[in-house]
C-alpha cells in the first residue's frame, strides 16, 4: 500500500480515466481498471478487490436500472410498429403548408416521439428515416434540416420517459418519478423555442425552407382532421399509459416501461405489423443496450466506490467551492465542466462519475437538488449535438440515406443554433426555477 | 492454424449462444413486469416473487449480453483519435490496452465471482431483498459464467489483433 494525498489521487483517478478513454478502448473497461489499479496501490489487493466486486455485482441487480431494457424494448417495437408513420404523415398533411412548416413538423413529431421513447438513438433514427428526406427533396437548406432533426431527437433523451433521467435520478438521490416530472416543462420549452426559431427564420429568407407547391396544397377538410386526430391516438394513449401510471404513482417507473412495452406490443398487433421476429428483433436490440449501459454503471459505480473511500471527493468539493465569486461562479463552473466533458465523451459515462461527486456539492452550495440535477440533463441535451462526441449527429449521419448528400459540415453548422438555443433556456431556468420545480411540487409536494 | 480458428469459431458461437439466450431475459422482463403491475393494480394481487425475478432477470440479460456486445464490437468507445488510426494502429492499441485494462481486472473479477457462486452453493445463500427469499446461487453462477464469456471474447479478439500484426493479414 502507498500512501498518498488524496489531492494526489484525485488528480490521479480523474486524469487516469480523461487520459486513458482517448486510447479509444472500451471506456467500460478502463474506468474499472483505473478504479481497480489505484485501488490495489491504496487499499491493498484484498480491500480493493472487495469493492469493485461487490458494487459490480450489486448495481447488476438493481431494480430502478431495469427501466433502461424496458423503455429501449418499447422504442424498437414502437419504432417498427408503422404509428410513427402515420403520425407523420398526418402532420406532414396539416402543418406542411407553412413556411419552414416540415421543419416544424419535426420538431413537433420529435417531441411526441420524445414523449414515447426513452433512447436518444430510436428518436434520431426515427426522424431521420421518416422526415429527412421529404425535407431535403422540397429544397430545404440541409444545414436546417439537419439541425432540427438532430435538436429534435435529442428531446427524448430530456422529456420524459428518458433513461438518462432514470440513470441519474437514484445516483442523486432523488426519485425516478420526481425528474420525470421535472423534465416536463424543460423539454416543452425547447421544443416551443426550436419552432420559434424555425419560424422565425424561414419568415426572413424563405430559401431555407420553402412552402409546398401550389398543386400539393390541399384545402382544409374534415377528413384531415379526422386523421390527424386518429393518428394521435395510439401515442397519446401510450403516454397516458406510461407517464400516467408513473405521475399518478400507480406503478414505479420500471413496472410503467413493461406496462408499456406490452402496450406497445398490442398497437403491433393492432397496425399489423406483429411478429415473433420483431419480439426477438426488439428483445436483442435490448440486451445490447442495455448490457452496454449497466456494465458500464456497474464499473463507474466501482470507480466511484474507490474515489470515495479514497476521500476524493472533498478533495473535489474544496476545489469547487473555493472558485471565487459566490455560489453561482461555482454552480457555473460545474456546468462549463459537465458541457465540456460533454463534447469528449459519452453521457452515460459523465452521469455515472460525475453525478456522484458533484451531487452533495449542490447540496452544500445551498440548491435545489433537483432543480439542480436537470440544469445538468438539460446542459446534458448539449452533450449529445457538440462534436467530437456527439451521439445524435453520429447517428443522423449513420442513419441518413447516403443519396441525399448530407456532410458532416452541414449537420455541424446547423446543429450551432439549437446549441445557442439550449443555453438560452438554461439561462432561462436559472431566473425562473418554477420552470422546473412547479409541477414536481404540484404533483408530489416540496422537492428539497 | 486451423486449430486456432476452430477455437475462435467456438468462442464466438459461444458469446452468439449466450446473446439469443440472453435476449429472452429481456422479454422476459417485459412479461414478468406487466403481470405484477396489473395484477397488483387491478386485482390486488401483488407478486411475491416478482421484484427478484425482474432484478435477476436484468442481470442475467446484461451479463450474458457483455460478451455478445463485445462480439459485436459495441462497448462504447471515444473515437476521436481511435476512429482516425489505421487497423494496424488499432490492433496495437487493443493488444496493449487489453493486457493492461482489460484481462488483469476481468479476470480478477471472474476468481471471485466464482468463488462467490460456489459459496453459494455451498451454504445456501438466499436473497435478502424481498420476502421472497430466493436462493442466490444460480444468479451468481450466471453472473461468473457471464465473466467468463466475456474474458473468453476477450481471448479471441486478442488472438486476432496479435494474429493481424504478426501476419498482417486478418486470420478469418
Amino acid at each position: 500500500m502507498i500512501e498518498m494525498s488524496s489531492e494526489l489521487i484525485t488528480f490521479l483517478m480523474l486524469g487516469g480515466v480523461f487520459g486513458l478513454v482517448l486510447t479509444g478502448f472500451p471506456i467500460a473497461f478502463v474506468i474499472g481498471s483505473v478504479a481497480f489499479i489505484i485501488g490495489i496501490l491504496i487499499f491493498g489487493p484484498d480491500v480493493a478487490y472487495h469493492i469493485m466486486y461487490s458494487r459490480f455485482y450489486g448495481l447488476s441487480l438493481n431494480y430502478p436500472y431495469l427501466a433502461v431494457p424496458l423503455f429501449t424494448f418499447m422504442g424498437v417495437i414502437l419504432q417498427h410498429s408503422g404509428i410513427t408513420k402515420d403520425l407523420y404523415n398526418s402532420l406532414y398533411e396539416s402543418l406542411g403548408r407553412l413556411k419552414g412548416g416540415l421543419a416544424v413538423v419535426t420538431v413537433v413529431f420529435g417531441t411526441i416521439l420524445a414523449a414515447c421513447l426513452g433512447v436518444i438513438a430510436a428518436s434520431v433514427t426515427i426522424l431521420t428515416l421518416i422526415a429527412l428526406e421529404p425535407m431535403i427533396k422540397r429544397g430545404y437548406d440541409k444545414p436546417l434540416a439537419a439541425g432540427s432533426i438532430v435538436a429534435a431527437g435529442t428531446l427524448g433523451i430530456l422529456i420524459p420517459p428518458s433513461i438518462m433521467l432514470v440513470v441519474y435520478a437514484p445516483q442523486a438521490g432523488l426519485s425516478i418519478g420526481q425528474m420525470f416530472m421535472g423534465a416536463v416543462f424543460p423539454g416543452l420549452i425547447l421544443s416551443a423555442f426550436y419552432i420559434i426559431y424555425i419560424v422565425v427564420r424561414c419568415r426572413i429568407n424563405p430559401e431555407l425552407g420553402p412552402s409546398m407547391s401550389e398543386e400539393d396544397i390541399t384545402p382544409f377538410s374534415f377528413g384531415k382532421m379526422l386523421r390527424l386526430l386518429k393518428s394521435m391516438v395510439p401515442p397519446v394513449l401510450l403516454i397516458i399509459a406510461v407517464l400516467g401510471t408513473i405521475f399518478s404513482g400507480i406503478a414505479p417507473p420500471t413496472e410503467a416501461a413493461a406496462v408499456g412495452s406490452l402496450a406497445a406490443i398490442f398497437l403491433a398487433v393492432a397496425y399489423r405489423k406483429f411478429s415473433w421476429k420483431l419480439i426477438k428483433h426488439a428483445s436483442i436490440e435490448t440486451l445490447k443496450v442495455s448490457s452496454f449501459v449497466v456494465i458500464i454503471a456497474a464499473l463507474c459505480y466501482a470507480f466511484v466506490g474507490v474515489f470515495m473511500s479514497a476521500g476524493c471527493g472533498d478533495v473535489v468539493t474544496n476545489l469547487i467551492l473555493s472558485v471565487p465569486g459566490g455560489r453561482w461562479a461555482s454552480f457555473t463552473v460545474i456546468m462549463l465542466i459537465v458541457f465540456l466533458l460533454g463534447m469528449f465523451i459519452e453521457w452515460i459515462g459523465i452521469v455515472f462519475i460525475i453525478v456522484p461527486i458533484f451531487s452533495p456539492i449542490f447540496i452544500k452550495l445551498g440548491f435545489n437538488p433537483l432543480w439542480a440535477g436537470m440544469m445538468i440533463c438539460i446542459n446534458l441535451q448539449m452533450a449529445f449535438q457538440t462534436p467530437p462526441m456527439a451521439m445524435s449527429i453520429f447517428v443522423l449521419k449513420g442513419t441518413a440515406d447516403p443519396s441525399l448528400g448530407l456532410t458532416m459540415g452541414d449537420i455541424i453548422k446547423g446543429v450551432i443554433p439549437f446549441i445557442l438555443i439550449i443555453m438560452l433556456t438554461l439561462i432561462l431556468c436559472m431566473f425562473f426555477p418554477e420552470i422546473i420545480t412547479w409541477l414536481p411540487e404540484k404533483m408530489i409536494g416540496p422537492t428539497h | 492454424m486451423i486449430i486456432l480458428k476452430k477455437i475462435l469459431k467456438t468462442i464466438d458461437s459461444l458469446s452468439m449462444t449466450a446473446g439469443s439466450v440472453g435476449k429472452w431475459f429481456a422479454f422476459l422482463l417485459v412479461l414478468a413486469g406487466s403481470y405484477d403491475a396489473i395484477s397488483r393494480h387491478f386485482f390486488n394481487a401483488p407478486t411475491i416473487w416478482a421484484y427478484d425475478v425482474l432484478c435477476m432477470a436484468g442481470g442475467v440479460t446484461y451479463m450474458l449480453g457483455a460478451s455478445y456486445v463485445y462480439l459485436h464490437d459495441s462497448h462504447t468507445r471515444v473515437d476521436i483519435i481511435y476512429g482516425s488510426l489505421s487497423k494496424k494502429k488499432k490492433a496495437i492499441i487493443d493488444v496493449i490496452c487489453s493486457l493492461i485494462m482489460f484481462f488483469p481486472l476481468m479476470i480478477v473479477m471472474l476468481v471471485l465471482a466464482c468463488k462467490w457462486a460456489l459459496k453459494a452453493w455451498k451454504i445456501h445463500e438466499v436473497m435478502f431483498t424481498s420476502f421472497w427469499y430466493p436462493p442466490a446461487a444460480p444468479y451468481r453462477t450466471i453472473f461468473a459464467l457471464g465473466l467468463l464469456l466475456l474474458i473468453l471474447q476477450g481471448i479471441a479478439r486478442f488472438i486476432r489483433d496479435v494474429y493481424f500484426l504478426i501476419k498482417g493479414e486478418a486470420i478469418d
